[in-house]
């Protein structure tokens, strides 16, 4: 059976990927930058987080079955669409080496300063690999239970930390203008809102969104801007005009809850809450970035670059660890909204402007000249990837080839979820036919092809 | 002891891998291909980690493409008025 995923788990999903390590990680840095406007700059990158993340379900939703690679490949072309996909795997690989790092320095500066940083980063990325190889079925089965515990504690010690707060602190907002808060903007939109165009690798995994997806999409990620903002006002509220020296601001917070000597030291809670919110992202990073090598290759589903691929990751970790703490949050702060911004937005957003484009295209002519066309391009097969009942009949292709290659396990023709939907054995493969192959001269290829 | 771990994970990834592959059939060659590439450059982030070399690795490649135009950025943000 192919692995599949609700639109429930989707949304789930997505507000795990965006609130697990942020939620822990943002607070500090954005006060650093934006004062006590943080949180104001938290809800506008939230804001142009939501118009962020409608292009992605857009494009899911108009290529039912098919990922970003997938549906670029028919979209603007084979060559642009390996430059893309380079681009896109060279910002998954940096997130994922970025939050294992984190994690790694979290660790080494806060709980167990003698322990060597390579422990953290092996060991995370080793339980990383071994959840993606497990499929995303588990994983979004497994994430949002473990989510809701690290909310529960964000929560918990939020409450518990009440009678230190002090209201007088979050004024003046805006003491030296607008451009400290566009600089909280800029940081925060970079991480998490910009990051969410990974899930174009993800959504191809949804079986049916329903009519209401795009509405829990934006839920998940209004939730996600209610905690990250709210966690930012109680680090605010506790340390004042100090608060953006605290790096891990909540774990800071909750060293400080002191009630009646019973409940002190709630710092483990949120050690462990951002051990797991890390664990958590970095797996649906590598997922991710497993996905679009694979799809860059043409593979069906193997998991054999898993590892190799964590290995990388983790060498990445341990070589900008060397370079110290001072220029990982330049890389950090400077440097990855960009990088997120050119490399995986940008990207994104030409294939969408130019699917947009070509569908309107599509639209405008007559029936029976697109099906002309249809049988134009069919006959032409170096012009494959022009036509998304082309681009079917290639994938069929190869994938028949690739059956022949590699003979791959029953197990591993049961994970191939995109090749099934490419081969037309899903319900969404066989929506996106129908709706791309509405001629009945077009499917008589196909079913030669699948034959040959 | 740095280099002993990094060389076991390198040799039971090899390993596993290995053995998924026996049990699974062969691979195309583009897959053998990346693999190697993949620990190569693995080798290559680690040789740089040990301290022994110093190499253009992967950050240093981001901050050459993005690291003028954050700088920018940033000058732009601290600048008052």
């Amino acid at each position: 059976m192919a692995k599949t995923i609700t639109a429930n788990q989707a949304a789930l999903l997505l507000f795990v990927f965006m609130t697990s390590s942020s939620i822990i990680n943002i607070p500090g840095p954005t006060i650093q930058f934006a004062g006590n406007a943080a949180w104001i700059s938290i809800l506008i990158s939230a804001a142009i987080g939501m118009l962020t993340v409608l292009p992605v379900i857009m494009l899911a939703k108009r290529h039912p079955g098919q990922n970003f690679i997938e549906y670029s490949r028919n979209v603007v072309g084979a060559p642009i669409t390996i430059l893309f996909g380079l681009l896109f795997l060279y910002y998954q690989t940096h997130m994922a080496s970025a939050i294992v790092l984190d994690i790694a320095m979290f660790l080494n500066s806060s709980v167990m300063r003698n322990t060597p940083s390579y422990w953290f980063i092996l060991l995370s990325f080793l339980v990383a690999a071994l959840s993606v190889r497990t499929g995303i079925d588990k994983m979004t089965g497994l994430f949002p239970v473990l989510m809701a515990s690290v909310m529960l504690f964000v929560v918990l010690v939020t409450l518990l930390s009440i009678s230190n707060y002090s209201f007088g602190n979050l004024l003046p907002v805006l003491p030296n203008g607008a451009k400290p808060l566009l600089q909280g903007v800029y940081t925060t939109y970079g991480f998490p809102y910009c990051e969410v165009v990974l899930f174009s690798m993800i959504l191809c995994y949804v079986k049916a969104f329903g009519k209401r997806f795009e509405f829990k999409a934006l839920q998940a990620v209004l939730a996600n801007a209610l905690s990250l903002s709210g966690a930012t006002v109680v680090t605010i509220l506790v340390f004042g005009p100090i608060a953006g020296d605290r790096k891990y601001s909540l774990f800071e917070v909750a060293r400080t809850v002191n009630i009646i000597d019973v409940f002190s030291r709630m710092e483990a809670l949120i050690g462990y809450s951002l051990i797991l919110a890390s664990f958590m992202k970095t797996t649906i990073v590598l997922f991710t970035a497993h996905q679009t090598l694979m799809h860059l290759l043409k593979l069906k589903q193997d998991r054999m670059l898993i590892f190799p691929l964590a290995l990388f990751m983790a060498a990445i970790s341990l070589a900008a660890a060397t370079r110290g703490e001072t220029k990982w949050h330049y890389e950090v702060s400077a440097i990855h909204p960009l990088w997120g911004f050119s490399f995986a937005l940008l990207p994104l957003l030409i294939v969408f402007a130019v699917d947009l484009m070509r569908g309107k295209k599509d639209d405008a002519q007559p029936p029976q000249a697109a099906n002309g066309q249809a049988n134009k391009e069919q006959g032409d097969s170096g012009q494959a990837s022009k036509a998304p009942s082309n681009a079917k009949q290639s994938d069929t292709q190869q994938s028949s080839t690739e059956q022949s290659d590699a003979q791959p396990s029953s197990t591993e023709q049961s994970d191939a979820q995109p090749s099934n939907a490419s081969q037309g054995n899903s319900p969404q493969a066989n929506a996106s036919l129908s709706n791309s192959m509405q001629a009945p001269q077009a499917n008589a290829p196909q079913g030669n092809s699948s034959k040959a | 002891m740095y280099i002993v771990i990094l060389s076991l994970c390198i040799v039971c990834v090899i390993v596993a891998d290995y053995r998924e592959g026996v049990r699974d059939g062969p691979r195309p060659s583009r897959t053998k291909l990346t693999y190697g590439l993949l620990l190569a450059l693995a080798l290559y982030h680690m040789a740089d980690a040990t301290g022994l070399i110093h190499v253009m690795t992967y950050y240093d490649t981001a901050n050459a493409l993005f690291g003028p135009a954050a700088d920018a950025l940033f000058k732009w943000f601290k600048l008052r008025g």
